[in-house]
């Protein structure tokens, strides 16, 4: 289980610019929860993740991972690397090997694994997350960008680390890969009984999936509880965090203004194919 | 309308190993009118971004004929008009952002197309303020967040006011305000300026909003038409490479249930108009 307790990280440029990105989050993941977190773009996000695998040292507070406290304890760097693996935002930042095996397989190399185990570690990871075997000898360069996101995604998954940490992984990526790794993170997260953070702006993917969430405003926590608490708040107020509600359920929601009896909010397709159904039967069977 | 952007027998094939090629598109033929908004969808790796730089003559066609404004792509005499005419905008942010600080960016490709220096304080100002960042001149690019670097870049190309747009996925990384805007602000300046744009996305929502949608699966084009005839056609909508707007899918099912329903009303407004109409037809 991970930890972050009173993070705040600020930026300073060269002509002494200051950025607070991050003041004071507070939050908690434990093993098997999956942590979602919102916010605009700026909000903060990538910054706060960046701190909790040791890659930004935190100006303040504290981070601790399975009881101990890894923002003091720095001796041990490798040992954090390897036990909280993040996704960058920008896949290209993690994929510098010639070939997409390689680059996959990087990670594994460094933890000491036989050549065959390292194998047939990258062949089942990158089939399951739908990268064909024959990319495999290419560059990572040559790839597509949704493509390289795999790539980049695959290489951190591989080492099963204690908390897997995503950051906008499922931008740019079409409807099936984005259920594929969904899915994957799923399974992955039955299995193995980690600790996942999931960055993204897609309100219905961290609903589905997030056990938690955790809203950003400018680099100040505005909400820190259960999927369904955020969506009792006002539209306007989701709007103004950058949080437009999906389609069906702005849909929804006008349909529930002329009067009709459906619940607040309507997240997911299936949700409103229920309540139709239910309207449509009230008076007598369907047509 | 005029065309602006024509492909006649396209071909884009690499050399995957000696003597063996492999085709990312083929026997692309297709016409773009100045003054459209075309989306470009498909799967990962369908060859969205190759179709965008073909077009932008960054690279040449191994076979086949791209003509923009009448001027072939393949002419090396071309390429300097070509540059000024067509703006592109890449789909990671970091690949196009070379100068330090925002001001220096937007100048970068301004001092390209030899603009004097009086105009480019004005145009700098305008566009930034136009992707919602004004005030930003001195920031240092290396600080921005990944959606701010996407904003800059389109502000970059706005600055440079070109006759056609190409936007591979740039809201990828934004949230969905931001993104609606960065819409929005499309729709403005196709409106003004008869701007053509190309659009590269994932998201339905904003090919229901264009004039045509070109659809690109198994290295061909396998739709270019009117986003309602494509997100409404049956077939289609059973095209597991084709994501269906949540409001087709909401009318696809009351459909399978008997009603009769207009399957184009894709947009949230006229869709739940739609549903309401059916739930108060049904009341009676
Ligand atoms: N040098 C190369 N050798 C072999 N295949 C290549 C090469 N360059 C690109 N490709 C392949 O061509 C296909 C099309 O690439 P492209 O970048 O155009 O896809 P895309 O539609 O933009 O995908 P995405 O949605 O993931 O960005 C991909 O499968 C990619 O791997
Ligand atoms: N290297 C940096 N130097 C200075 N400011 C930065 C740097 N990286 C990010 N920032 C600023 O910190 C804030 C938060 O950025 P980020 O964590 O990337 O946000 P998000 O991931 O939510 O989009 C933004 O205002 C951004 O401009
Ligand atoms: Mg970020
Ligand atoms: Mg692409």
């Amino acid at each position: 289980m991970i930890e972050a307790r009173n993070l705040s990280y600020t930026y300073e440029s060269e002509n002494n610019f200051k950025t607070s990105a991050v003041e004071n989050i507070s939050f908690s993941v434990n093993n098997g929860e999956i942590l979602g977190i919102l916010g605009k773009t700026g909000s903060g996000k990538s910054t706060l993740v960046q701190m909790l695998n040791g890659l930004l040292k935190p100006l303040s507070g504290e981070i601790i991972l399975n009881g101990k406290n890894i923002t003091t304890d720095f001796k041990n760097k490798y040992e954090v690397f390897s036990k909280i693996g993040l996704v960058f935002q920008y896949p290209e930042h993690q994929l510098f090997e010639s070939t997409v095996f390689d680059d996959i397989a990087f990670g594994l190399k460094n933890q000491g694994l036989e050549k065959p185990e390292i194998h047939s570690r990258v062949i089942k990871i990158a089939n399951m997350l739908g990268l064909n075997e024959n990319l495999l000898s290419r560059s990572p360069l040559s790839l597509s960008g949704g493509e390289k996101r795999r790539c980049a995604i695959a290489g951190v998954m591989a080492l099963k680390p204690d908390v897997l940490i995503l950051d906008e992984p499922t931008a740019g990526m079409d409807l099936i890969g984005k259920n594929f790794l969904l899915k994957c993170l799923l399974d992955y997260h039955s299995q193995e009984k980690r600790s996942i953070i999931l960055i993204s702006h897609s309100v219905e993917e961290i609903i589905e999936v997030s056990s938690k969430i955790l809203v950003l405003d400018k680099g100040k926590s505005v909400y820190y509880g259960s999927p369904g608490g955020l969506f009792k708040k006002d539209i306007k107020y989701l709007e103004s965090l950058g949080l437009n509600p999906a389609q069906i359920t702005q849909v929804m929601s006008l349909v529930k203004a002329e009067g009709y009896d459906i619940p607040e909010s309507v997240l997911t397709v299936n949700q409103a194919q229920k309540e139709i159904l239910k309207l449509l039967e009230k008076d007598g069977a369907t047509a | 309308m005029e065309k602006i952007i024509e492909f006649k027998n396209v071909d884009y094939a690499v050399e995957e190993q000696k003597n063996k090629k492999h085709f990312i598109l083929k026997n692309i033929t297709l016409e773009i009118k100045k003054g459209e908004l075309v989306c470009v969808i498909g799967l990962n790796g369908c060859g969205k971004s190759t179709f965008a730089k073909l077009l932008s003559g960054l690279i040449s066609p191994t076979s086949g004929l791209i003509n923009i404004c009448g001027l072939n792509t393949q002419n090396p005499d071309h390429s300097y008009q070509i540059r000024k005419k067509v703006g592109i905008i890449f789909q990671n942010p970091d690949n196009q952002i070379i100068a330090s600080t925002i001001e220096e960016e937007i100048a970068f490709g301004l001092e390209n197309l030899c603009i004097p220096r009086e105009k480019m304080k004005a145009r700098i100002k305008s566009s930034l303020c136009a992707v919602g960042m004004e005030g930003f001149e001195k920031k240092l690019t290396s600080t921005l967040s990944g959606g701010q670097k996407q904003r800059l870049n389109i502000a970059s190309v706005l600055a440079m006011q070109p006759e056609i747009i190409v936007l591979d996925e740039p809201t990828s990384m934004l949230d969905s305000v931001s993104r609606k805007n960065i819409l929005d602000l499309l729709l403005k300046i196709k409106s003004i300026h008869k701007t053509t744009i190309v659009l590269v996305t994932h998201f339905m929502e904003e090919a229901v909003l264009s004039n045509k949608v070109l659809f690109i699966e198994d290295r061909k084009v396998n739709f270019l038409g009117n986003p309602y005839e494509l997100f409404s056609d049956e077939v289609f909508l059973k095209t597991p490479s084709l994501t269906p707007m949540q409001s087709s899918q909401i009318l696809s099912f009351i459909k399978s249930l008997g009603y009769k329903v207009s399957m184009k009303a894709l947009k949230t407004k006229d869709c739940a108009n739609e549903i309401i109409k059916i739930l108060e037809n049904h009341k009676k």
